[in-house]
């Protein structure tokens, strides 16, 4: 019974995944999923096998595949030129923002901070060294993003510059979900034995890790899906 | 990607060519696909849903399997499922990859007798 329950519970749960399909495709598929997964989970319930390792490994799959298919989506986007403008539109108020905050937050913060422990004044300063030294990964991914779509208005999408930019963009997301990951664990050891929370600042960091890994994986597929038309492309000359 | 529209010459990716194969006896609904093409690779090869499907979408879109009517699973017996068949040109482009194949091996043979 309490199996049964699982499975209701991890269905549900897969359903939700499922929506992160492009739309055409999961109103043409999902349905179908859902109910192969339901026909896997059945299947180990009657080996009388557990269902976490199955669904772990079934979500980790599908999850991999809606990379594969949203990427896939984009690139057949953006090969539309209408669409780079908007794309352009999305790189320059995220550049516009990362000024905002360098330009005005990060001063006022630690101007905060300072005026509130005037003895411990090391800690804002080295958090607005830090913030002022990623924002080179970061502005030269946004320039690589400028980059690509200029290509892409060129029509040299399936190009070594295009891949080279891609590759680009995966190192700087790297570089800043690393140091951001380094970051909450250096705030933790400092705040452990005082008073002070660092669970906003770590729930920040855990949201810029986690953009910055789907930044990752998606330049990956696209570098792949670039890179496999590339090399069609020199195959297929005389 | 992985599977050219109309072109049985393109070289298939592993999951086309098992599902293709699994298919060539008779049509099959997704679920049976998979259990198939677990059989057929001696439980080498197991295929997620979001492999299956992805790989079924570009072979519908490619002409290579086409839908059924649904149909409930008499081994199952509980809700209709949509069924696929592999096409005149499925059965081509499986047969130049199988072909392709023979060739290979045929080659890694000569080549090994000429080693030894």
């Amino acid at each position: 019974m309490l199996s049964h329950q699982s499975a209701q519970k991890y269905r549900s749960w897969y359903a939700k995944l499922l929506r992160l399909y492009p739309k055409a495709y999961h109103d043409r598929f999902a349905p179908e999923m859902d109910q192969t997964f339901n026909d896997l989970c059945r299947e180990r319930l009657k080996s009388g096998k557990g269902l976490l390792t199955l669904a772990l490994a079934t979500f980790i799959e599908t999850f991999a595949a809606i990379l594969r298919e949203n990427s896939d989506l984009l690139l057949h986007r953006i090969m539309n030129r209408s669409s780079t403008l908007f794309l352009r539109l999305v790189v320059a108020l995220m550049a516009i923002a990362a000024l905002a905050i360098c330009g005005l937050g990060v001063p006022r913060m630690v101007a905060d901070e300072v005026s509130r422990h005037p003895n411990g004044v090391g800690v804002p300063y080295g958090i607005m060294v830090c913030a002022y030294l990623l924002c080179i990964p970061f502005f030269t991914a946004l320039y690589q993003g400028f980059r690509v779509l200029n290509l892409i208005d060129r029509d040299k999408t399936f190009s070594n510059a295009t891949a080279r930019s891609l590759r680009l963009i995966r190192y700087c997301a790297l570089i800043i979900g690393a140091s951001f990951f380094a970051g909450i664990v250096t705030l933790r050891i400092l705040s452990a034995g005082t008073n002070e929370d660092p669970a906003g600042p770590s729930m920040i960091a855990m949201v810029v890790m986690f953009f910055c890994l789907t930044v990752t994986a998606v330049s990956v597929v696209l570098e792949k899906q670039v890179q496999k038309a590339i090399d069609l492309k020199t195959e297929s000359l005389p | 990607m992985g599977v050219a529209k109309n072109s049985p010459d393109t070289p298939l990716t592993p999951a086309v060519l098992h599902i293709l194969l699994a298919l060539s006896s008779e049509e099959r609904h997704g679920y049976a696909i998979m259990k198939q093409v677990e059989s057929d690779s001696q439980g080498k090869v197991k295929m997620g849903p979001g492999t299956l499907y992805g790989s079924v979408g570009r072979m519908l879109d490619a002409g290579l399997i086409r839908e059924t009517d649904k149909k409930v699973d008499p081994g199952l017996n509980d809700e209709r499922r949509i069924y696929y068949q592999i096409t005149a040109l499925g059965q081509k482009t499986l047969g130049a990859e199988l072909d392709r194949y023979r060739e290979v091996v045929a080659i890694a043979k000569k080549r090994q007798v000429a080693v030894n």
